[in-house]
């Protein structure tokens, strides 16, 4: 078709302005997708975190709060589980298992983790999914250690490697009148379990044998061999995860531990505590999705002055295309034509940005935050978000368009500069 | 549409109590009793800058519509028709020359050539041959370099080459009626004889009509008649307060 010709030929003429709007739009989009890929990626990754846990529970404190400490290991608990009700909620019959966990301490900036052995039977993610072993096994010994495959890649860690933990999340105060042996290796899983180290429940009762609120006690120093004949029954955990025996005993279970009366406990469902999440959040993802979306409008607006201040240097060239037999309406199917192409131009353009920014940032992005983006084609949703970008590229250009028109109809064939 | 073989009877242009004025703060309008042409007459009107010619040109070509008062092209009334059926009257029947910037810069001279067949079907078919051929070979006839026609954008070219790939441009497919506005004032005496020529040469053959407008005389003698805006229209610039 002519006419696209035409269009194509006038964008070329004027390259470098056009270059420069097709690029501004081009990274208005890569922006607005990017925002959009790391918002659904962050979700995803939160949602796959955990699965096939029927309930959680921990000390009475808010629902979100109790699963953000519990399950990604973000924020801390202000109170713990007494092992007593821990143990008389166990012992009910709905319970079919109940993993406990114990935080608290650090290693390295990584969390450290007691629980039991069966852990690594019942955590599950990613639909159902279980942790697998890179190398070594699940802890024999008290002392034995299981790291995440972040930390035995950020710290170089290899089997039989010492760990010292030390007390409390932030402090300098170490146990390191107990050092840890690197037993396990797990498998990279994408979720918060990559980051942590993981001990027996009982090893973290061990290391705190000989402090009190905080601090060691003086001189004291109980040897690995006695600890590990003692009987080290935890006092507290800090939450646990539960499964039912049946999925209708769910909300049963959560009320009966949610009006437990020796302690006030919480017991959450973790996809409903997710969906809370996701409201609190929410606010800020619209937020931030509402700027980024006024950025590329911003880039479309730009596109039409463009369009606009071009305008009067090509009004001889539609006196031409008028003096040949051109419609007005010509002239401005032209001017919306050579619109469209840049918008197109630059959808196209700022998708091939994002995916070559998320090619390059996906690792780092998992490193850092342990944040998975998935290079998936683009989504439906996502397609329609675009079409909806071409249509608003087109509708802005109407008003320059509108102007050619009337000045194609005013000037005549003498154009009066 | 408007056939090659009008009737002794109808001119090839005429206009007939025509008046118009431009919109604006200082409106200047343009009052013509009577103008008509033959067909196949080749006719100069002179007049100052300023005395109304591209507006009269305008009318002519029914991009713009007289307040009152009839303009025909051959046997069809401008004034009867739609305005979009006006420009496609116009696409086939007429070809048009300005002073200068004739062509988009940005597409080669061939497709300018090229490019009112594209709103013109009718007079696309009255070619002899391939639309690209008859247009290599129009441009041929007028001296242009054929190389320098088809690669590059038109805006490399001299003004003189544009004034000639605008008269291939007006001439193909041979429209009964051309529009010249002053197409030699950007020109140099020497470019401008030979241009005179080779637009002659092309509307002989073509058999159309020619209008030229122009404020220069000299180039009286080669027309079969010059009339002075003068005699034909009465024009005033109002001036409003
Ligand atoms: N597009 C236009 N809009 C409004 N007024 C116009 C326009 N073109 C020409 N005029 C008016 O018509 C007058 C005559 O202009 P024009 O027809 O171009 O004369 P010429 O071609 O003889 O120099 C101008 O002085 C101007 O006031
Ligand atoms: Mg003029």
């Amino acid at each position: 078709m002519i006419l696209l010709r035409v269009a194509m030929r006038s964008l070329l003429g004027r390259r470098i302005t056009v270059a420069l709007t097709v690029f501004t739009i081009a990274l208005s989009i890569a922006l607005l997708f990017g925002v959009e890929k790391t918002r659904v990626g962050a979700r995803t990754s939160f949602a796959d975190t955990i699965s096939d846990t029927d309930l959680i529970m921990g000390a009475r404190s808010g629902s979100v709060q109790l699963l953000l400490y519990s399950v990604f290991r973000i924020g801390n608990a202000t109170n713990n589980v007494s092992w007593q009700s821990y143990q008389e909620i166990v012992d009910r019959p709905e319970v079919e298992w109940a993993v406990p966990i114990s935080l608290g301490d650090s290693h390295r900036g990584y969390r450290v983790m007691g629980t039991t052995a069966e852990y690594f039977d019942r955590y599950r993610y990613r639909g159902g999914r279980q942790l697998e072993f890179a190398e070594g096994e699940p802890f024999d010994d008290l002392f034995d250690a299981i790291i995440g495959a972040d930390v035995a890649q950020a710290l170089e860690y290899q089997l039989g490697d010492d760990i010292i933990v030390a007390h409390g999340l932030a402090s300098f105060s170490a146990h390191d009148d107990h050092p840890f042996k690197v037993a396990g290796i797990l498998e990279k899983t994408g979720t918060p379990v990559d980051r942590t180290v993981i001990v027996s429940l009982e090893a973290i009762e061990a290391i705190h044998v000989d402090w009190q609120g905080g601090a060691q006690i003086l001189g004291q120093s109980t040897s690995a061999d006695v600890l590990r004949q003692m009987k080290l029954t935890p006092k507290a955990i800090t939450a646990a995860m539960l499964g039912v025996n049946s999925k209708l005993q769910i909300f049963q279970l959560q009320r009966a531990i949610n009006e437990y009366r020796q302690e006030p406990l919480l017991a959450i469902l973790p996809g409903v505590a997710l969906q809370e999440l996701w409201e609190i959040v929410g606010v800020a993802e619209t937020a931030l999705a509402a700027v980024s979306a006024m950025v590329v409008f911003t880039a479309l607006i730009g596109m039409m002055a463009m369009i606009f201040s071009g305008l009067n240097e090509r009004r001889r060239e539609m006196a031409i295309l008028r003096s040949i037999g051109a419609r007005p309406s010509t002239v401005f199917t032209l001017l919306l034509m050579e619109a469209a192409a840049m918008t197109l131009a630059g959808i196209v353009f700022g998708i091939a940005i994002l995916y070559t920014i998320l090619w390059i940032v996906r690792p780092i992005i998992d490193a850092r935050f342990g944040l998975y983006l998935p290079l998936e084609p683009l989504d439906l949703r996502e397609w329609k978000l675009l079409g909806l970008i071409a249509i608003t590229g087109a509708l802005v250009s109407i008003a320059p368009a509108i102007r050619a028109y009337r000045l194609s109809l005013a000037d005549g064939m003498s154009i009066r500069m | 549409m408007a056939t090659q073989d009008n009737k002794d009877t109808s001119f090839a242009l005429e206009l007939a109590g025509v008046k118009y004025q431009w919109p604006g703060k200082q409106p200047f309008s343009i009052a013509i009793e009577r103008f008509a042409i033959e067909p196949g007459e080749r006719v100069l009107l002179l007049g100052e800058s300023g005395s109304g010619k591209s507006t009269l040109l305008s009318l002519v070509c029914g991009i713009i519509l007289p307040d009152s008062g009839t303009i025909s092209i051959g046997e069809t009334k401008l004034n009867d028709l739609s305005s979009s059926a006006r420009d496609r009257f116009r696409a086939e029947n007429i070809g048009v020359i300005f002073q200068m910037f004739n062509l988009l810069p940005n597409l080669t001279p061939l497709d300018n050539v090229l490019l009112p067949l594209h709103f013109a079907p009718a007079r696309r078919a009255r070619l002899q041959e391939p639309a690209r051929d008859a247009a290599l070979s129009i441009m041929e006839k007028l001296g242009l370099p054929l190389e320098a026609m088809i690669g590059s954008p038109a805006s490399r070219l001299s003004v003189g080459q544009q004034q000639r790939v605008a008269v291939a441009r007006a001439l193909i497919g041979q429209p009964s009626l051309i529009i010249a506005d002053e197409p030699t004032s950007a020109l140099d005496t020497k470019t401008r004889s030979t241009f005179m020529q080779l637009l002659f040469a092309q509307v002989v053959s073509a058999g159309s009509t020619l209008l030229m407008v122009s404020h220069d005389a000299s180039l009286a003698s080669e027309f079969d008649r010059a009339v002075s805006m003068s005699e034909i229209a009465e024009t005033s610039q109002m001036v409003l307060a």
